[in-house]
């Protein structure tokens, strides 16, 4: 969707901290997708068809989506395609929008590194309680673990941003054509 | 309620500010949730809210149903769908507009989403409209205005957003907003005559296509519907949850992308992480809403509405005329799923509640989801933010975005006409969910 290089104009040391942050759980995000989808058509070809379902199938979904939605979140948060509102932008001076831009990735930086925060927190108590799938009796902590640190990975990818826009050599992500496609 | 109010126009500040509107959202809720109820209540509320959201059995229709509307796109079924309904219709005048209103109908049963409806359909049915000499007003706005069936004609993402926010049933909106999808079609051929019969010139004949030669079209759109009567009518027949529906659909178009070479590893990579990508920013907009949505539910702004409209004696068909209002101007100005997300928190109590024609609260919820999304769709072709308007200006670079506004007046029209009707008569909508589930 976003033709344009995310983070063009870094520098090379920048970029590949960027692209590590990103491309790896980026790669694990579409995997998951890949294997949620071949999960719940045999899961129903199996009930229907065979009289045979995947036992637990709902649990492993629920999982599955928690992480794939946040594995990709690093990169969605570097390449800023989080919807916004850019009507006022025509009026907007063109030599403030480094400034205006590094303050919403600040902002938006502390945002998820508090989200991160308090996921942790969850997870703790879930640890703590052996808290766990009812059917597959999997542990729930890890993967709320793991929210917790895609989110602070986000809030990194954030302030990758803060860093680019505050040097002057960020450029905006053309946005617009592909933000919401629905 | 007054803290809600100041919160409100904080968050209208925020947003055009250019701050990513789920994070605006969330920010505004957790502190005004915060200062209503208390700072820990608050900050308990945002944990539980990201890990259970993200952990949703319901969301699991999400990525799924993106993913499948992704691979349709990607296999290029729009072509063959296009070529079924132009021989049919291509030798009528204006017919080739209207053979991509259908196909665009036609598209969006297997592809929720409007912007991908009118980004494929500008590539396969422009030329052919511009090697007939259709004006590129009339080609252009059907495009656009065909793809805004997309967000209507089930599977639709945001009809999943609106269930998943009010806690209505997805398969009943589903089964809703088929009757008035199929009716959009309807007015929108009506438009393309209309258009046709003050200016002939616009949309030139084609040549007749015999009937062998329609029925051989036609054998090029059975994978499109299969697809659909697979995917919907296992959701309308009870056969599969919306979550496996939409499992099965992406399946399946898997499995026809693959068999029309459609994909490479590179490819069905780029589809995969696209989808996810989307995923993920749908979610965070709807965590950002549900805080959002909570802190406006503590500051008792929906109550308050309440007894406005009570207090004003205004009738359930005024409230409802008022709020139809409010998203024609908002939808001038905001880009169609924030106007949503921003709303529905705001107005789904009130509608709730409203006794609107008599119906209860759950087939209100129903017929008021199908409501927003047509309006919302009207947004879509509205100046001066129309998204489908734009995305088409992007994919065709000559055609002006000026023309293409002109051209969607009379499908503006359309859709405002369609509006009134469905307001008018909700059994429109509620017939099917009726007939399916009670």
């Amino acid at each position: 969707m976003n033709e344009t290089d995310p983070v063009d104009g870094t520098s090379p040391s920048g970029r590949r901290f960027g692209g590590w942050l990103t491309a790896v759980p980026e790669g694990a995000s579409s995997l998951v997708l890949f294997a949620l989808m071949a999960m719940t058509c045999v899961d129903v070809i199996g009930r229907e068809v065979l009289g045979a379902p995947l036992d637990g199938a709902t649990e492993l979904t629920q999982l599955m989506l928690g992480i794939l939605v946040f594995a990709i979140l690093p990169s969605v948060c570097l390449r800023e395609e989080h919807v916004s509102v850019d009507l006022l932008d025509i009026w907007f001076p063109d030599r403030l929008v480094p400034l205006r831009q590094a303050i919403l990735n600040a902002i938006m930086a502390a945002a998820l590194a508090f989200v991160a925060w308090r996921v942790w927190i969850i997870g703790t108590r879930e640890a703590e309680y052996g808290d766990a799938t009812e059917f597959l009796e999997i542990q729930l902590a890890p993967i709320t673990y793991f929210i917790a640190a895609l989110s602070a990975c986000g809030a990194v990818a954030f302030a990758v941003n803060v860093a680019r826009y505050s040097r002057g050599s960020g450029s905006m992500p053309t946005g617009g054509d592909d933000q919401s496609s629905v | 309620m007054d803290i809600v109010l100041i919160g409100f126009v904080v968050l209208l500040v925020l947003v055009f500010l250019r701050l990513p509107i789920a994070f605006a959202m969330g920010i505004v809720g957790f502190v005004g949730f915060g200062y209503l109820s208390g700072w820990q209540p608050s900050l308990s509320m945002v944990g539980t809210l990201v890990s259970e959201t993200a952990l949703s059995y319901g969301l699991s229709v999400v990525p799924l149903f993106i993913l499948m509307g992704n691979l349709v796109s990607r296999a290029g079924l729009s072509g063959e769908l296009y070529g079924a309904s132009h021989a049919f219709l291509g030798h009528r005048r204006g017919g080739l507009s209207m053979a991509t209103i259908v196909a665009c109908g036609g598209f969006s049963a297997i592809c929720g989403s409007s912007l991908a409806t009118a980004a494929t359909m500008s590539k396969v049915a422009m030329p052919p409209m511009r090697r007939y000499g259709y004006s590129d007003s009339l080609a252009s706005a059907s495009i656009a205005a065909g793809g805004t069936l997309g967000i209507l004609i089930p599977p639709s993402v945001i009809l999943v957003i609106y269930g998943l926010m009010t806690e209505t049933s997805i398969r009943e909106l589903f089964a809703a907003g088929f009757i008035p999808g199929l009716f959009g079609i309807v007015l929108y051929l009506a438009a393309v005559q209309w258009v046709v019969w003050r200016r002939p010139e616009d949309g030139p004949r084609a040549e007749r296509y015999s009937w062998p030669e329609r029925f051989a079209a036609l054998r090029g759109v059975w994978g499109t519907l299969i697809l659909f009567v697979l995917v919907m009518g296992g959701i309308y027949g009870g056969l599969f949850t919306p979550t496996e529906a939409a499992g099965i659909g992406a399946g399946g178009a898997f499995l026809i992308a693959l068999a029309r070479g459609a994909l490479t590893w590179r490819s069905l990579l780029e589809v995969l992480t696209d989808s996810a990508r989307t995923t993920a920013m749908l979610f965070i907009v709807l965590i950002g809403a549900l805080i959002f949505s909570n802190f406006v539910n503590r500051g008792g702004l929906p109550a308050g509405l309440l007894s406005l409209v009570t207090g004003y004696e205004l009738s359930p068909l005024m409230v409802i005329v008022i709020i139809l209002a409010i998203y024609l101007v908002l939808g001038c100005v905001f880009e169609s799923l924030s106007m949503l997300l921003l709303t529905i928190p705001i107005f789904f109590p009130v509608v709730q509640g409203l006794g609107y024609a008599g119906l209860g609260e759950e087939a209100i919820l129903v017929w008021f989801g199908i409501i927003a999304v047509v309006v919302t769709e009207i947004s879509l072709i509205t100046p001066p933010v129309g998204l489908n308007v734009f995305v088409l200006s992007g994919v065709l670079k000559d055609v002006k975005t000026s023309t293409v506004f002109r051209g969607v007046t009379p499908f503006w029209c359309a859709d405002i006409v369609r509006l009134a009707l469905l307001v008018g008569i909700p059994s429109l909508s509620l017939f099917l969910p009726r007939l399916f589930y009670h």
